[in-house]
């Protein structure tokens, strides 16, 4: 590889960098910490520079996210040790609307509803997560998905079947809870 | 097709990911199963609410132009400069005839940097091992759970390298197993991976302290990463490849 140089850089941006918000949202619900997901995200982004050469074309966006989630695993792996769930965080978050909703009250409700579902996926176990994410956030098939989990697509059917089921029981749960 | 099997399709069912024949069965079953019906329903509705609530994170503000900042600085460190014409061509020689050897990724310079710093990193990490337990019967059904492939596990331990267990590790984007031996006061590291999945093994060498040496054993190439001393490594290396091959031959997979 002639090391970076400036059109090969530009190529590299106009591949990945339409990306970028998928990648940071994987990294972001994986980490469950915003600064740590800019950090993976940051590395991820240099390692696909790094190995540009090996993308031939294609799916950009799994090529990316697969680098992406390997970042992120290895960051888990990191800190496993404290293995901290950020749940304080993962409480502020729910507290925040992303919602872009115009009627205030169908705001509120878009905000409850996605507060709790938020803080619900943040407590799967984290590969059911990704895939949840990689499912219903950026709507890849399951191969796909298989693609950038490293896992077979049975158990990309699994995982995400064991995810919905424990969302499920959450908002059914809270369902019957509220009057 | 029985009510659990159908059960069992729906969330596959919902994502259109079903062949053609299963889906029509499927809605064959539904048609005379209220409770089923009712469970597709209601999970309609999940994945419905999961759509609408605007669940994904936006990027900060800055990251863009964080990485923005950090590719053009990666450009500007390798401006060309006449004194490094000579190492670009012999890099530009060495990627070209990676490339028609049929294995540009990740080229072998790199692949051995990867391998050290893959090493360095996992044994000052708080887990330097996923799978503790020196017994191959413990370390090699877990690794063949976590990879594509199953690779050898020598134990040594009548050769005086005790198996410490096993991990996987990325290189690239591709997956490895890693077994960590220890021999005397050092920690060895061998990376095994299929011949044809990833690169051929680097050329033996030494990287800020650490010395590389690399073997083949059936169809899988290993790499083994240490501070030990070249000549001991080296017989490690041996020892190693004599156990594995022997597995290998007698088609222990």
């Amino acid at each position: 590889m002639p090391p970076g140089d400036g059109a090969r850089t530009r190529r590299f941006e106009a591949v990945a960098l339409p990306h970028l918000a998928a990648a940071y949202n994987l990294a972001r619900w994986i980490c469950r910490n915003e600064a740590d997901a800019a950090d993976v995200v940051q590395e991820a982004v240099m390692r696909a520079l790094q190995y540009f050469d090996s993308y031939h074309g294609g799916d950009a966006r799994a090529w990316l996210l697969q680098i992406v989630r390997n970042s992120a695993h290895t960051w888990i792996g990191k800190n496993r040790l404290a293995g901290r769930v950020d749940l304080e965080q993962l409480e502020s978050d729910s507290a925040t609307v992303f919602s872009g909703a115009q009627d205030p009250l169908a705001a509120v409700i878009a905000q409850a509803e996605g507060a709790r579902l938020r803080l619900a996926i943040g407590r799967l176990p984290v590969e059911q997560r990704e895939v949840l994410v990689l499912r219903e956030f950026e709507a890849l098939s399951y191969r796909q998905i298989a693609g950038i989990t490293g896992c077979p697509i049975g158990t990309v059917m699994s995982r995400l079947s064991r995810a919905r089921d424990q969302l499920a029981e959450i908002v059914r749960g809270e369902q019957r809870a509220s009057p | 097709m029985t009510h659990d099997e159908v059960r069992s399709l729906l969330d596959a069912y919902i994502d259109d990911e079903l062949e053609l024949a299963t889906g029509v069965a499927v809605e064959a079953h539904l048609r005379g199963c209220a409770e089923c019906t009712a469970w597709l329903a209601e999970r309609r509705t999940l994945v419905a609410q999961l759509h609408a609530a605007a669940l994904r994170y936006p990027v900060p503000g800055d990251l863009e132009a964080r990485i923005g900042a950090q590719l053009r600085t990666q450009d500007r460190r390798y401006k060309i400069q006449p004194q490094w014409f000579g190492a670009i061509a012999a890099g530009l020689i060495v990627a070209i005839g990676g490339f028609l050897l049929g294995h540009s990724w990740p080229r072998p310079a790199d692949l051995r940097s990867e391998l050290v710093s893959a090493s360095v990193r996992a044994m000052l990490g708080p887990h330097p091992i996923d799978v503790v337990s020196s017994d191959h019967h413990t370390v090699k059904p877990w690794l063949s759970g976590q990879l594509p492939f199953s690779p050898p596990v020598p134990e040594l331990a009548a050769q005086g390298d005790t198996l410490l267990g096993g991990r996987v590790d990325y290189l690239g984007s591709a997956r490895v197993a890693a077994l960590v031996y220890q021999h005397g006061h050092h920690q060895i590291n061998v990376y095994i991976w299929p011949r044809g999945a990833l690169a051929e093994a680097p050329r033996d060498g030494a990287l800020d302290g650490y010395h590389l040496t690399s073997t083949q054993a059936g169809q899988f190439i290993a790499v083994m990463v240490s501070d030990l001393a070249v000549g001991e490594l080296a017989t490690f290396r041996d020892r190693w490849h004599a156990d594995a091959s022997a597995a290998t031959d007698a088609g222990e997979h």
